[in-house]
């Protein structure tokens, strides 16, 4: 019988163990991970909360470089090779994104990058204002403070978003869980929601931020001057806007010009890294290029790239793979002349890569080149060779059976402007017949996009040069390639403002403090004309469309009570912003899409087969189709696609 | 207090184990088929703790109680236990059968076994004698081709390579490294990555154990759980099958010696063919040039080259690195017992050199296992393994380094005609060696081979495994046991990159990095089980508790610019910033379970069983799921009806269902993690970020099977012949994947239930007595195994996707076809000069390779898959597999020879894309190349332009290898008897003489294409098993 006494007592036992896991079988199953940062540890004190809000930042500069929908299809640039068009050839193929055909629909690839970064943006910035009170130890002002970053930013992401697909989803807290349903927000209340981020923004932020390029004060006006400018415009009636929209972007325009925190630049060329035609000339580091750019205080808020060690691009800690820099200076076209290039690309002449973009033979004329300091310090005109070289042109189209050696530092191929008489027999390079110099003279009606053409009379050999380099962004020194640039992209700069505030005053704006819209124009022409020139008229063609006009159809540029227009404003965004990324946003805004993109963009133009297919329907992007594919319910595509 | 009383009860226990009266008993055991005497058997009484052993003659003493009946046990290694019934014999003659009784061996089931006639489920077992017949280094190749339904891979040829395991095909998407089982996370620096199919492996009751941790001649059995319903004990921790070891246990008697050993070498052996320096030539010039190629003898080759090409002789680089090494094992076990307490222990040496110079696997093994039945009601025991082992690989890169270079490149300076091409003249002699090989290549790989200072990359692992248990008889048939099993392993994997390494490249920083990876887990087991017999009705019921945690650790330190040649023993000394990382990682499971196994007169069977398993790493809510399973057996062959057929020996049919989930997930997947950086710059001030990185499931849910599984137990001719044949069907339900979600969620995916993949199949094992002869005996073994893979559903009804991000041909996931698909173009041969028109038409040549135009639009082109002209060509998931040992034996003479066959994966062969270089390039197989003189359809020509090239490469990877062969030899029993030896074998065995297979270039089974891997080899041994 010990038996039975035995057993209640290992009963005990068992019964014990079981209630010690039953027991704690909570805390059991509970997941230990001290080795990982989640969100939920990390952004309840004030330095993890630190670490949300600075990653609000990076993807700036990948939302920035998706430059192919803010760049590309405008008047001023296209994606090039419009060699063929220019010449009259038929059946030409380019990029969907000028053409507007049937290609530009909902799996264009580059709807999708642009989208899904802004979305993820988006929700970075709904969980720094959703976790902001949750942080324990975080002083209010700091808070506020930061809260009104995250606000900016958030209405930034959906100010882009809201202009390219119109209604959207409009997620404001931050995803905790994964959502297949997503219902689009109407346009209005998107534009609502962002001026009221906005407004907080501005009670929240300070006027100036220690750390350069976090969001201030002034920068969240320029963007709410910009919103409203935007409303005022009120797209097919679909925004809420009102006329006296313009009156407040104006208001704010004024404020923000008469706070004196963002004077012009007396010298346009400071806004830009150094440029040096001459490239044997000593170049300056690649920090010291762009000094004076960076710490220019035109800028009012700036994508940052100044420092190469925090280039590491979004998710990736690995200084080879996940360089996020700026690569301005290496997307817009052309390249160095064929000449410089032969004998290898130098760290003078960085190649481009990636998606390039290149201005439009109408954006080539928009300049006054002799008076308006823009044309310089936009294109680069004249090539020097890098390395002492030897170049045949035995297989030349005139059979000249040539050698010319040049020197480091001898002119290889210079390009005429449009306002000169096209160079003719001796003033022409060797390469052409009759020609003497020993450098390829062209001139840019005879521009031929960016290949070289044989049927025609265009510069066509090893001393060919397309047409003149978009060196506006470029910055010497950086390497060859893979060389990425510190500069500060600067995406709110204060000569903007005065061309807002134009525009609202020829839109009806009331209540201007410097004047009529003529006088804020001017401004910004003037400090382009520079102190030499400041309140002469400069001209630029006539017809910038005709690529064959004569040089003597011109028309000023200066503006006067009488003459200034939106269409003259938007001229001189063109020749003061050219390549800077908000193109497509101003010609949606203005309603000019069409009738300036026909008119300017060769592609635009040319359309299928040479009718333009542009039309109402593309001032909305199509919604990328893993939208439409993986929501539930499925999520309603813009009108047309 | 209660402490204290259950030891008093336990005192009482044991001082009331007393006998009152007693008589003696004598006897004599000898062997039945040949009435030798039998030493060292043990004889016990039956429920008492009483035990002695019989002496040199076979006779033994015992005193047992005067009154009533008694019964005696008698048991002896090799032998079927025997019990007698004692009432008054005071002499008893036992003769012991030798154990040959299939339907008798006991089946580890799982927390318990049965007799193999009374199983339920699908089962598998391999037994000693087919563990060690192939000497392997870790025990889980020596389940290949042994058991139908289990797939065992190669992964490489290095030595001391872990197998990859997969039973009843790939349940799952989403790969698991950390599965039980399976290897530690941060193991990837070599190509040893599992797939998430790893089973759970018990060793004595250590579960999740690991199977490379274990000798091979230390274990007993292997038990291989198939079936849903016979996994269902171990619920999730089982969804991928469970591999039960017994190791060899002590009997009770004298000290029984054995020792294992053997030793042999491993010889380079089945090397790719490449061409030599001629016809290298005659493929880069000749043949390019008569292919339209403008390529040039002097674009092509450099005077070093033209020198090798022009003597006529070769550079064989594989021939001259890969050298042979030692192969060999040693294992000596003591076991025995007294009365009631029995042990084993043993030690064991195993070394596998590999072909590459300095590289080995030597692995040092110890196991003790004591097991004490203390009282008639508490019996306890523990079994401890201790390993250590250590596996310099040497250099990733030799073999790869040496397949790449050219036929054509200088080995030693003094043989460089012009030593300044390349750089050699600048870097002089080093070893005698040219460091660039007159060519100015990779560093000479025999530079890297043949010295650690130029490269040394060693793993050593240092594990432990315990188990200790205690069983308490609370009641006639009732008992509870507890259990406690813990494995610790410390692994250190250190590298150094010297000077003349491929990585390094002369001029480069040197390298060096320590890694130490730290596992530990417990399991913490309570079970109550009780046995009831009524009449013909008998009643198992059994519940169980049971607690696991698993930890992970890592660190790492690496740094480079080491000043002189110190190893991985003087970081501190480095000029660079050393990079250090570490890492953490815990699971938690918790379950109960309860089982009841009910058999009626012995003929029907049945077991119900039910398991609830909490897991930590699943989402709040969802971490518990419940999954119940039942299976029915008729013992058929016992109806009375069926006993007439006298060739009918025995017959049973079997039924089983179940439900088992699998929480693949790695834990912290339902946490929000953040980006490692989501940096920004301030103007010069860093702006350092961390953004939320993905999206936390905060409904993650178990992956659920369920399986229905119907067996056939046949045996014929008194069991001469028997046969096992199984069919199933499992379905896997609510696949843990990447879900891809709108992006307006701030993500493009998260980990979800989402899909569904079948696997049906077909398992067959026959196992045949063809001679039986007094002197001659003849046995064949033959399994087939046929599963057919298939995904059945992806997230919101896509048929295609891709696993994870990458959009590689192998990642496809497509619905209707297996997993591990490749989708591509097919290629269909060569481009013929009289299809030229035609080949035009498609942007091709003659000599380039002609791809199926599907769609038939004409073009060739990679648009929408599925409307594309691209298409599912075939998968790595075999179509079936064929194992078949042979064992004969002629008097004293035995041989056992092994087979594997495998049907129908496909790969893309990686060696043959390496290695196929066109004209200009690297080093290449020989192949039969497309030439205008030669209509080949096999191989692309040189120098013509080809689009799509690499649709030649999936490649049918069948094989056919004839696995081992051993011829041994009995010493006559009378002969050693004098010398007091029981039994010695002395052994000759090659292992692996010969595969056959279409597959170009690389082994077929794992599909290497050099990096990382050694050489192929096969092995020659000598060895004897000793026992006394």
């Amino acid at each position: 019988m010990k038996i039975f006494k035995l057993f209640p007592n290992a009963a005990i036992c068992f019964l014990v163990a079981g209630i010690l896991f039953m027991g704690c079988k909570k805390s059991f199953l509970d997941e230990y991970n001290p080795a990982s940062r989640t969100t939920d540890n990390m952004y309840k004190d004030p330095a993890g909360y630190d670490g949300l809000i600075n990653s609000c930042y990076p993807l700036l500069r990948n939302i920035t470089q998706s430059r192919n929908l803010t760049v590309k299809g405008t008047d001023m640039m296209c994606a090039g090779g419009w060699s063929g068009i220019f010449f009259g050839q038929a059946n030409q193929i380019g990029n969907e994104l000028d053409q507007y055909d049937i290609r530009l629909n909902s799996t264009t690839g580059a709807l999708q990058g642009l989208w899904d970064d802004l979305y993820k943006e988006i929700n970075r910035c709904n969980a720094a204002v959703d976790r902001a009170d949750g942080v324990v130890g975080l002083d209010p002002a700091k808070k506020n403070a930061r809260v009104g970053e995250a606000k900016f930013l958030r209405a930034l992401s959906y100010f882009w978003l809201v202009q390219q697909w119109g209604d959207v989803p409009m997620p404001l807290k931050e995803s905790l869980s994964g959502k297949l349903e997503a219902t689009k927000s109407a346009s209005k209340d998107i534009y609502t929601q962002i001026i009221a981020d906005l407004n907080s923004a501005v009670t929240a932020l300070p006027a100036s931020q220690t750390d350069q390029g976090r969001a201030t004060q002034g920068a969240a006006k320029f963007l709410l001057a910009k919103v409203y400018l935007t409303r005022g415009w009120n797209y097919n009636n679909s925004l809420g806007g009102s006329s006296a929209d313009f009156t407040s972007s104006l208001a704010l325009c004024d404020e923000l010009i008469a706070s004196g925190l963002y004077p012009l630049e007396p010298n346009w060329n400071n806004l830009w890294p150094t440029h040096d035609k001459k490239v044997t000339n000593a170049q300056p580091s690649i920090a010291a290029g762009v000094t004076t750019a960076n710490a220019s205080k035109e800028v009012i808020f700036a994508v940052q790239y100044a420092n190469p060690q925090y280039y590491y691009g979004d998710g990736n800690t690995n200084p080879a793979t996940g360089l996020i820099g700026n690569n301005m200076h290496s997307q817009f076209g052309h390249g160095p002349s064929g000449v410089a290039q032969a004998g290898g690309s130098t760290i003078f002449y960085s190649k481009l890569q990636g998606d390039r973009n290149y201005p439009t033979w109408a954006a080539y004329r928009m300049f006054d080149p002799t008076m308006d300091s823009r044309y310089e310090g936009t294109f680069n005109t004249v090539s020097y060779a890098t390395v002492a070289q030897t170049i045949s042109l035995k297989n030349n189209t005139f059979s000249q059976n040539l050698s010319i050696t040049y020197a480091v530092g001898d002119t290889t191929a210079i390009i005429l402007p449009w306002n000169r008489p096209l160079p003719t027999g001796g003033e022409r390079g060797l390469n052409v017949s009759g020609g003497t110099k020993k450098y390829a003279v062209g001139h840019i009606s005879e521009i031929v996009g960016y290949a070289p053409l044989t049927s025609t009379t265009g510069v066509v050999d090893n001393m060919f040069w397309a047409s003149p380099m978009f060196w506006k962004f470029f910055q010497p020194s950086v390497p060859f390639q893979d060389g990425w640039s510190t500069l500060n992209d600067p995406i709110f700069r204060s000569a903007e403002l005065y061309l807002m505030a134009a525009e609202a005053i020829v839109k009806g704006a009331t209540g201007a403090k410097l004047g009529t819209a003529d006088v804020y124009y001017n401004r910004v022409l003037d400090r382009a004309l520079g102190t030499a020139n400041a309140g002469k008229s400069p001209n630029r063609a006539l017809n910038p469309e005709k690529g064959t006009d004569p040089v003597t159809n011109i028309m000023s540029y200066r503006a006067t009570p009488a003459n200034i227009t939106v269409d003259m404003i938007l001229d001189e965004s063109a020749r003061e912003f050219l390549g800077e990324g908000q193109r497509w946003y101003d010609l949606k805004r203005t309603g000019t899409l069409i009738s300036r993109g026909a008119k300017y963009n060769p592609w635009m133009g040319y359309g299928l087969s040479g009718t333009p297919v542009i039309a109402a329907k593309h001032y909305l992007r199509p919604i990328p189709q893993s939208m439409i594919d993986l929501t539930l319910p499925k999520i309603d595509q813009n009108p047309g696609y | 207090m209660r402490k204290l009383l259950f030891l008093t009860s336990l005192l009482l226990c044991l001082t009331s184990i007393s006998w009152a009266q007693s008589r003696k008993l004598t006897g004599h055991v000898v062997a039945s088929e040949n009435g030798s005497n039998l030493s060292g058997a043990s004889v016990t009484i039956k429920g008492t703790s009483k035990g002695v052993v019989t002496n040199a003659e076979g006779k033994f003493s015992i005193d047992i109680p005067s009154k009533g009946t008694s019964v005696v046990v008698i048991n002896s290694i090799g032998y079927a236990s025997q019990e007698i019934r004692v009432t008054t014999q005071t002499d008893l003659t036992v003769k012991l059968v030798t154990e040959t009784k299939a339907l008798d061996d006991v089946v580890v089931v799982g927390y318990g076994s049965v007799k193999k006639k009374d199983l339920t489920g699908a089962v598998g077992s391999v037994k000693a004698t087919e563990i060690v017949r192939g000497n392997p280094a870790n025990a889980t190749q020596a389940l290949q081709g042994q058991v139908p339904g289990v797939l065992v891979t190669k992964m490489s040829n290095k030595p001391g390579q872990l197998w990859q395991i997969a039973i009843r095909g790939e349940n799952t998407i989403t790969p698991n490294p950390n599965a039980d089982g399976g290897v530690n996370l941060t193991y990837t620096s070599s190509n040893q990555q599992f797939q998430g199919t790893e089973p759970l492996v018990v060793i004595d009751g250590i579960i999740g154990g690991k199977l490379q941790d274990i000798n091979p001649a230390d274990i007993e059995s292997m038990d291989i759980l198939k079936d849903a319903s016979s996994t269902a004990i171990y619920g999730s921790r089982g969804a991928n099958g469970v591999i039960i070891i017994s190791s060899k246990r002590g009997l009770s008697g004298k000290p029984r010696v054995t020792l294992d050993s053997y030793f042999g070498q491993r010889t380079p052996a089945h090397l790719p063919e490449m061409e030599n320096a001629k016809e290298f030539y005659k493929s880069t010039i000749t043949d390019a040039q008569l292919n339209g190629s403008t390529i040039t003898e002097a674009s092509a080759f450099n005077v070093n080259e033209l020198a090798i090409i022009n003597s006529g002789k070769t550079v064989d680089l594989a021939r001259l690195v890969a050298g042979p090494g030692m192969n060999a094992g040693s294992t000596l076990s003591i076991s025995g017992g007294n009365g009631a307490t029995t042990y084993r222990i043993s030690g064991g040496y195993i070394q596998e050199d590999g072909m590459v110079p300095l590289t080995y696997y030597k692995k040092y093994n110890m196991n003790t296992a004591v097991d004490s039945k203390i009282t008639r009601y508490l019996k306890v025991g523990f079994s401890l393994y201790q390993n250590f082992s250590t596996n310099p690989t040497g250099s990733l890169e030799v073999p790869r380094t040496v397949y790449r270079e050219r036929p054509t490149s200088t080995i030693y300076y003094k043989d460089l005609v012009d030593a300044a091409i390349g750089g050699d003249a600048a870097l002089g002699p080093v070893n005698g060696y040219a460091v660039r090989m007159g060519r100015g290549s990779a560093v000479n790989p025999l530079l890297e081979a043949t010295s650690r200072e130029n490269y040394t990359w060693t793993r050593n692992v240092n594990s432990q495994m315990g188990n200790a248990y205690a069983e308490i008889t609370l009641l006639e048939g009732l008992v509870f046991k507890s259990a406690i099993s813990v494995a610790y392993q410390l692994a250190k994997q250190d590298e150094y990159r010297g000077k003349y390494s491929k990585a390094i490249n002369v001029t480069g920083a040197t390298r060096a990095s320590v890694e130490n990876d730290f596992l530990s887990s417990y399991t913490f087991d309570n079970q109550l089980s009780y046995n009831y017999q009524k009449g013909k009705s008998k009643l198992n019921v059994t519940a169980l508790q049971s607690a696991y945690k698993n930890t992970n650790e890592f660190n790492v330190i690496s740094v480079t610019g080491l000043p002189y040649v110190s190893y991985w023993y003087n970081l501190g000394s480095t000029s660079g910033t050393p990079v250090i990382g570490s890492g953490f990682n815990q699971r938690t499971l918790s379950s109960y379970m309860g089982r009841i196994n009910y058999t009626f007169n012995e003929k029907y069977l049945l077991t119900f069983t039910g398991r609830s398993d909490g897991a930590s790493q699943l989402a709040p809510g969802n971490k518990w799921a419940f999954f119940p399973s039942g299976a029915f057996a008729w013992r058929l062959g016992d109806e009375k009806f069926f006993k007439k057929m006298k060739s009918i020996s025995d017959l049973k049919l079997r039924v089983s269902y179940g439900q088992v989930g699998n929480s693949v997930v790695s834990p912290y997947s339902t946490s929000a993690t953040l980006t490692p950086a989501s940096n920004y710059s301030f103007g010069q001030t860093a702006g350092i970020g961390f953004g939320p990185n993905n999206l936390a499931n905060q409904d993650l849910g178990w992956e659920r099977s369920q399986e229905l599984n119907l067996g056939l137990n046949l045996g014929l001719f008194n069991n001469r012949i028997t046969a096992v044949a199984e069919v199933y069907n499992r379905t896997t339900k609510d696949l843990i994947m990447r879900q891809s979600i709108p992006t307006t969620n701030g993500f493009s995916s998260v980990i979800s239930n989402v899909g569904r993949v079948s696997n049906k199949g077909i398992e067959l094992l026959l196992n045949t007595v063809n001679i039986q002869t007094k002197d001659f005996q003849w046995t064949s073994s033959i399994n087939f195994t046929k599963n057919i893979n298939k995904l059945e559903e992806l997230a919101n009804g896509a048929k295609f996707g891709y696993s994870g991000s990458n959009t590689s041909p192998e990642s496809i996931l497509a619905v209707g076809y297996p997993l591990k698909s490749f989708m591509y173009f097919q290629a269909n041969g060569i481009w013929q000069l009289k299809d030229s028109v035609a080949a035009k038409s498609y942007g091709a040549v003659p000599g380039s390779v002609r791809i199926v135009d599907q769609n038939k639009d004409g073009k060739i082109s990679a648009g929408v898959l599925g409307q594309d002209d691209r298409v599912i060509l075939g998968s790595q998931l075999p179509n079936f597999t064929l194992g078949f040992t042979n064992r004969v034996s002629y008097k004293n003479f035995d041989l056992a020879v092994m087979m594997y066959y495998r049907n129908g994966t496909m790969f893309r062969n990686g060696f043959m894309s390496s290695y196929v270089s066109d004209a200009g390039g690297g080093a290449r197989l020989k192949l039969n190349y497309w030439t205008r003189n030669n209509p080949s359809n096999e191989m692309w020509g040189m120098g013509v332009a080809k689009s799509f090239s690499d649709a030649l490469y999936y490649e049918d990877a069948s094989f056919l290898r004839i696995a081992d062969i051993t011829v041994g030899y009995n010493l006559p029993k009378q002969q050693l008897q004098k010398l007091g030896v029981d039994r010695l074998r002395l052994y000759a065995q090659i292992i692996n003489p010969a595969y056959f297979t279409k597959f170009n270039g690389g082994d077929p089974e794992y599909n290497g294409a050099a990096y990382q891997d050694d050489f192929p080899s096969l092995t020659c041994n000598f060895g004897l098993n000793l026992s006394f």
